[in-house]
């Protein structure tokens, strides 16, 4: 699974929707704890003890650059080693971290961050504003791969005022750039670090060993700032790419924690009164996108996009850890989700009357998926289903998945996708579907559609952003360039004893900033 | 010379039956497979059940499997291709493998060298590698894995033809052959060809239950047969989890890789009994 | 002896050559570059340029193959691109993984399969025969990734005596180790010994019922010395070179049972570098396998040479 996919969240979009199994009473996380309760008295945070965590793709590509951070291990290791300005909070806010505060001039487009004092890193050397300056401009440098180019785009200049604060000047207008410097790209490194391979952070653990694609080892960092955290001794990641390998493995105890569980894997672990399942429900949503540039026909992606019984994929794919989408990236909970726009369901009859008007008649329509994209290999199977029941000859392609993402998905006429929430809208829809950005996958083009995502990140207006919102999932639903047919939670699965973990739709086990807040009871 | 003490009447009579038997048994798993559209089955690859791995019952006579497809019908559809892919890729292996291994057999010299050093560098490359590299340039498609297998394993296969086929050559009747002016056609498929049909017989049964599990690793891989069509090994990956909660989905599959092998290792076994002896005859 | 010794260690060699421009014409065809990988799909052009640059990408092929010849000459493996790690360093500790339970498992299942194999050729025919055969093919024919979860099922889940993965700390004690290895082990030794004995059911079986094993046995020698003087020594031959390449693909071919116990060995890292595109891991790996293959079947081939006193009586030293 490939965490680079942008993806994007809203403000309040903790909870995604609820269908099938039930969201309980209002506690976003469905913690199926069989046994052991998560009584009050179990809350007291106690100190000490190992984790041994597991996750489905670890490879010789592992880094602590931040810079090249793609998959759930990176950012899970960077969190751990480093901190970044802010950290956004389970309903999307920015709150405080290495910064304590901030604010913004009236135009949004000059922001002054106050930085915590007395933080040192963990081999004693004092955080300085520099250190900060530098972890942001980084980026920036040409000669320097970043995965965060596009994001510092708007970044014109980072100054240090005084001895606590630091003034960020954007080239344009963004109300959410607290919440951009919480993305763990911009973890907080020493000024002019290049090499890191012994990486020096101001975060909860420090490295013991690391072994890209085989296992990182994460000690207790004795000098963190936050008192009395971490409370793990030791943290331990290592890789077991088979689901059902994962799931024996936590199983059987010999992990703590097993990201991504899968199928019968699932029931398993809630049963088990050694383990429990920690869902995140979330707005990363499963794609089926066409190619706009070439030989593109608007007509094929609404037949597709009435082709897919989505209740019945939440049941039978997602075994209802999912909820239906609209086909457009906003959730029902979001503030600024389009309650106007109808609910697509299946219906063969409107299919129909699209493939129809396409023209495309039996010639075969291939669709690229891959085990890389999670579930598309299933969901696809349904899909091709209805499509031959409405005349579509529609054949699948299973692709490899390392690769995916650079040979795949973007050159073929019709792939799957999958993007991972991120904490502002504005941040998916720039990369995802502004014309010419790198991860528009469907080459879309659409001059307005630019303008309105351009607008949100400049308007203040709340009212008028909203309307522009709308507009956009308006846009997005009729193209036919993309169908979202679902949105997909993250399903973890932890032993009874591990507690502390509060869900973040950003990413697996509390966004993926587990490290400092649990604890083993 | 008898190879063995006075055959009692029962063990005459015992082993041509047995030979008959596997065959009929081979026969009737082809046709089961074959006629598999004509039976009163699901459709393979309808969602039956929103739940997966529902235990067998009357409608579902092997339960179903992890998405809710009735799993007889997929596991017949899923032999068909099972099968049908291995049979052609081992029937490709032999074509490639026999000829050249033949001809290098009768014609040596640099012909032998450069063909045997070229098998060299294909059995010296692990096949699962192999196939790795290739279906990552290829895509898994059903004719680049045919292909694939039919490669990997007509290396195997020539090593065993030339072998035979030296052992021809240093018998007479080539020499006598050769001395009558007869081409390399005529000797290749009037002189060598009959007497090495039935050891190869034997190595393409047998090299068929091995394309069989090469597919099923490559599907174990994900670069198998594309769904919603799936061989018997993929049948088994895609169900796996269902053992963990009791499912004898995955058993089912593997099971019928098993029992094809050991009828075809059976057939062989009759094959070379018989041949035996009717050459000490 | 040492002509043929030395012949075979000069082929050798070249057919390494020719594997290695193989991997290397192999890795250039894969779709997909490492840079654009390991940048993920969020890579800008200039990212990826500037990448591919730093990683010496933007050299041409040949330039690059021979630099890495070069550098292999020199026991110099070269530098991984995408962790930028010795790829030494990267193979040390896998490679040792590898070994350990390559060589485990020939160990245990080489004596068990010669074994079997030879007690179901003597009674071939027989109601033992029949069934020890169907069930060793039964087993040949099993994908090795159920029997492995079969085994994870009955001992790690259900009576939880041995761990689920084998996963291997350096530096735990011998005990935890075997422990951790017991599953992965039984399972490759399932595997591999139901293949040799099949085999050496075949080559042992074949051997007795030649002439001169019929002469030794009218001359009222008895089973078991047939076995061992006659039969074993002209068996030796193709069961070393059967044995030979059980071994390679120990070595090699066992991704299957390496992803199903995250056991981390050199196949897994071979597969992963293939989709990674990591060209440099990709060719120290492909020329381990080469070689450990090409080196057994010349030990293999040397080996049976000894003990063919057949074919070629007086074969000269």
């Amino acid at each position: 699974m490939n965490f680079s996919k942008i993806s994007r969240r809203d403000f309040h979009t903790l909870f995604g929707t609820a269908m099938g199994t039930a969201v309980l009473g209002g506690i976003p996380v469905i913690a199926q704890a069989a046994g052991t309760a998560n009584s009050p008295s179990a809350m007291v945070p106690k100190k000490g003890g190992r984790v041994r965590l597991a996750l489905a793709q670890q490879s010789t590509n592992d880094t602590f650059d931040s810079a090249r951070f793609t998959n759930a291990n990176d950012y899970i290791r960077g969190s751990a080693v480093f901190n970044t300005l802010t950290r956004v909070d389970g309903s999307g806010q920015a709150q405080p971290e290495l910064a304590l505060s901030w604010d913004a001039n009236p135009s949004a487009t000059e922001w002054r961050f106050k930085i915590r004092k007395g933080v040192e890193f963990s081999d004693g050397q004092p955080l300085s504003l520099q250190d900060i300056a530098f972890s942001i401009m980084r980026h920036k440098n040409e000669a320097k791969a970043s995965s965060a180019k596009p994001l510092v785009a708007n970044i014109a200049a980072v100054t240090t005022e005084g001895d606590d604060t630091i003034l960020v000047r954007l080239a344009e207008a963004d109300v959410e750039l607290p919440v951009l410097l919480g993305l763990l790209q911009f973890c907080v490194v020493k000024d002019g670090t290049e090499d890191f391979s012994k990486p020096v952070g101001t975060g909860p653990f420090v490295m013991a060993e690391f072994q890209p694609g085989i296992r990182t080892v994460l000690t207790r960092n004795t000098n963190f700032w936050k008192d009395g955290q971490p409370y793990l001794d030791e943290i331990e990641m290592i890789s077991i790419t088979d689901a059902n390998a994962r799931v024996s493995a936590l199983l059987s105890g010999d992990i703590d924690m097993a990201a991504d569980l899968k199928g019968a894997g699932i029931d398993q672990v809630a049963a088990n009164p050694s383990t429990k399942i920690f869902e995140t429900p979330s707005t990363r949503y499963a794609g089926y996108q066409f190619d706009a540039s070439t030989n593109f026909d608007p007509n094929l992606g609404l037949a597709i996009a009435n082709m897919f019984d989505r209740p019945k994929i939440v049941e039978t794919v997602l075994k209802g850890h999912g909820s239906v989408a609209n086909d457009h990236p906003v959730g029902k909970m979001s503030p600024y989700y389009n309650a106007n726009l109808p609910q697509r369901g299946l219906d063969l009859d409107k299919a129909k009357h699209y493939l129809k008007k396409s023209g495309i008649g039996r010639t075969p329509l291939e669709l690229s998926v891959s085990d890389g994209v999670v579930y598309s290999v299933e969901i696809a199977q349904l899909l091709q289903r209805s499509a031959a029941q409405a005349g579509l000859n529609l054949t699948l392609r299973r692709e490899p998945s390392e690769s995916y993402w650079t040979a795949v998905a973007g050159k073929r006429r019709f792939f799957a996708t999958n993007f991972f929430p991120r904490p502002t809208p504005h941040l998916l829809l720039n990369v995802t579907w502004k014309s010419g950005s790198q991860w528009n996958f469907s080459h879309y083009g659409n001059p307005r559609l630019d303008s309105l995502i351009d607008g949100v990140r400049a308007t203040l207006d709340v009212d008028k952003r909203i309307a522009m919102y709308h507009e956009i999932q308006e846009i997005l639903h009729n193209c036919g360039a993309v169908t979202m047919p679902v949105f997909l939670s993250y399903l973890d699965g932890v032993s009874s004893r591990i507690q502390g973990l509060t869900p973040n739709q950003i990413g697996n086990f509390s966004g993926f900033r587990f490290s400092d807040q649990v604890w083993l009871s | 010379m008898m190879p063995h003490q006075t055959p009692t009447l029962f063990k005459s009579l015992f082993r041509p039956t047995l030979l008959s038997v596997v065959v009929a048994l081979l026969l009737l798993v082809a046709f089961v497979v074959l006629a598999a559209p004509l039976l009163p089955l699901h459709d393979p690859d309808a969602f039956l059940s929103s739940d997966g791995f529902v235990p067998p019952s009357g409608e579902y006579w092997l339960g179903t499997d992890f998405l809710g497809r009735d799993l007889l019908a997929r596991l017949l559809s899923s032999g068909r291709v099972t099968l049908g892919m291995a049979l052609l890729s081992t029937i490709l292996a032999h074509l490639i493998g026999d000829t050249l291994g033949l001809l290098a057999a009768l014609r040596g010299g640099w012909f032998d060298a450069v063909v045997s050093r070229i098998v060299d560098v294909v059995l010296s490359v692990p096949k699962i590698i192999a196939g790795l590299v290739v279906l990552a340039v290829t895509g898994p498609s059903l004719v680049a894995i045919v292909v694939l297998t039919a490669v990997v394993y007509a290396a195997g296969v020539f090593r065993i033809s030339r072998a035979l086929g030296q052992d021809l050559i240093a018998q007479d009747f080539i020499t006598v052959a050769r001395a009558r002016g007869e081409g390399n056609r005529w000797l290749l498929f009037g002189e060598m060809l009959p007497h090495v049909v039935m050891p190869l017989t034997a190595d393409f049964a047998l090299r068929l239950s091995f394309a069989i599990l090469f597919m099923s690793g490559l599907s174990f891989l994900g670069l198998g047969v594309q769904p919603p069509m799936a061989d018997w090994g993929g049948l088994v990956r895609e169900n796996l989890d269902g053992l963990q909660i009791g499912s004898w989905a995955p058993i089912y599959p593997a099971l019928s890789i098993a029992v094809v092998s050991v009828l075809l290792n059976l057939f062989v076994d009759g094959l070379q009994e018989r041949e035996k002896k009717e050459g000490g005859v | 002896m040492i002509r043929f010794i030395v012949k075979r260690l000069a082929a050798g060699v070249v057919l390494l050559l020719v594997i290695s421009l193989l991997i290397f014409v192999g890795c250039e065809m894969l779709p997909g570059d490492v840079a654009q990988i390991m940048l993920g799909q969020s890579a800008s052009p200039e990212n990826v340029a500037a990448l591919r640059a730093e990683l010496g990408l933007d050299q041409p092929a040949p330039v690059r193959y021979l630099a890495w010849l070069w550098g292999i000459c020199h026991g110099d493996w070269g530098v991984s691109m995408t962790s930028r790690q010795p790829v030494s360093v990267m193979l040390s500790e896998r490679l040792s993984n590898t070994l350990t339970l390559a060589g485990l498992t020939t160990l245990v299942s080489v004596p068990l399969a010669l074994l079997i194999g030879m007690v179901l050729a003597v009674h071939k025919g027989t109601r033992l025969d029949r069934v020890g055969t169907i069930v060793i093919v039964g087993l040949c024919a099993t994908p090795e990734f159920l029997v492995a979860t079969l085994g994870v099922l009955v001992f790690s889940i259900h009576l939880r005596w041995l761990p689920a993965i084998s996963y291997v700390t350096p530096g735990s004690g011998v005990l935890t180790l075997i422990k951790s290895m017991l599953l992965p082990l039984a399972t490759m030794t399932i595997i591999v010994t139901a293949q040799l004995a099949r085999m050496t059911r075949a080559v042992v079986g074949n051997i007795l019922t030649q002439p001169y094993v019929e002469t030794a046995r009218l001359k009222g020698a008895g089973s078991v010395r047939v076995i061992t003087v006659h039969a074993l020594r002209n068996a030796i031959g193709p069961l070393i070179n059967i044995i030979a390449m059980n071994v390679a693909y120990l070595i090699s071919g066992v991704v299957i049972v390496e992803t199903i116990f995250a056991f981390p060995g050199l196949a897994r890292l071979m597969a992963d570098s293939v989709q990674a595109r990591d060209l440099p891991v990709v060719q120290a790996c492909a020329m381990i396998f080469s070689a450990s293959y090409i080196g057994l079947i010349m030990v293999a081939d040397i080996v049976a040479k000894l003990f063919d006193s057949r074919k070629e009586p007086g074969a000269s030293a």
